[in-house]
């Protein structure tokens, strides 16, 4: 504990770092330049997530940081994922919605499928039965 | 030394922990923060593909020796991270000239971001695809190829064009809310140039670049995370 906090890392430690940094976005400069379909975005950010590990672990020193360091850093990339695994696996997962599924009840409408596009429309029409008709 | 350590701390290596603690806890927000915007750009770039395809094009578009200018942006900030992580070593070894050199290349490189993103700013804003009332009408050519953008998803044109309206809103938010945090961040580091001018830090006292550092790493990092988000959407 006490030798960690003084430790230096070297101009070498450094310098090879930043080496890795530039070959790093030198492949993502390149791969965007290929059409790999869907996995142009998962190379993307996989090598965007190596770049940052490299930085937060050597340039902000979290390597040689204490146990109470790493938590806060690593709690706050936590959150941040389950956010994202969260939000983009309900977007990612859902089925194409049918329309009208309460059709036998409605009327024919003048538009009854609104593109969800259109924002003049509501993004979901409720079967006639769940609407609130007034007394 | 007791002028150094605060007085609620035992002795300096507690206050140099409480320090980096600090500004690892408000980094935590700011991860959520930007976090909070990548999450909405993501679900967007799923319900609204071809549009942000199309803008991707746009912004990678803005080229300098073939290469786009956000690219050039990530090689400007890696390097001045590289400086940042020089400058802290130096602080910590007491080398106080090499420490000065280091802060001031970093802010020539902070500098010199902020005006290649002007540049695509102002490069953007003739092109007609800055969202605002009376701005936003893009040139002939981007409307061609939003045309066929349209044609060949399928899509109706106008619902198109409002996504990549969207789109721009997008790129200015979070470019516009990065660029303001190298501004904070040119003027941090310019405070640290001052006070290394004035011989402040020794190996004892160093942790203000320590942590200022911190929150330039950081603003690199956003960067990292932005530049194939917003320049790479193939």
């Amino acid at each position: 504990m006490q030798e960690a906090k003084h430790k230096i890392d070297s101009i070498r430690t450094y310098l090879l770092i930043y080496l890795a940094l530039m070959a790093l976005l030198i492949a993502t400069v390149v791969a965007g330049m290929i059409d790999l379909g869907r996995w142009n975005v998962v190379i993307a950010l996989a090598i965007a997530v190596v770049k940052a590990l490299l930085v937060i672990l050597f340039f902000m020193h979290v390597r040689h940081s204490s146990r109470q360091t790493w938590i806060f850093a690593s709690a706050s990339f936590l959150w941040l994922a389950l956010l994202l695994i969260g939000t983009t696996g309900d977007y990612a997962t859902r089925p194409e919605p049918i329309p009208n599924s309460g059709a036998q009840e409605q009327p024919t409408h003048e538009k009854s499928t609104p593109e969800i596009d259109d924002i003049s429309q509501p993004a979901v029409v409720l079967p006639i039965s769940w609407r609130i008709t007034p007394q | 030394m007791s002028e150094l350590v605060a007085h609620q701390f035992d002795d300096l290596d507690q206050q140099v922990e409480a320090d980096t603690l600090g500004m690892w806890t408000f980094l935590a927000t700011e991860v959520l923060f930007f976090g909070g915007m990548i999450c909405g750009y993501c679900v967007y770039r799923h319900l609204y593909f071809p549009a942000w395809h199309q803008g991707s094009l746009v912004v990678d578009n803005f080229r300098w020796l073939g290469v786009s200018s956000g690219a050039w942006n990530t090689a400007v900030l890696l390097t001045s991270s590289l400086t940042v992580a020089m400058g802290v070593r130096a602080a910590k070894l007491g080398q106080n000239r090499l420490l000065m050199t280091m802060l001031a290349i970093t802010l020539v490189l902070g500098v010199a971001f902020l005006a290649i993103k002007a540049s695509e700013y102002t490069h953007e804003y003739h092109e007609g695809v800055m969202p605002g009332p009376n701005v936003f009408h893009p040139d002939k050519e981007i409307s061609r190829d939003l045309h066929h953008a349209a044609e060949i998803a399928g899509k109706n044109e106008i619902a198109l064009q409002r996504h990549f309206q969207l789109f721009w809103v997008f790129y200015f938010f979070m470019t516009g809310v990065h660029a303001l945090h190298m501004l904070i961040g040119i003027g941090l580091f310019t405070y640290l140039l001052i006070e290394a001018r004035r011989q402040k830090f020794t190996p004892e006292k160093h942790t203000p670049v320590e942590i200022m550092g911190l929150y330039w790493h950081f603003v690199d990092l956003v960067w990292i995370f932005l530049f194939p988000l917003l320049y790479l959407v193939r």
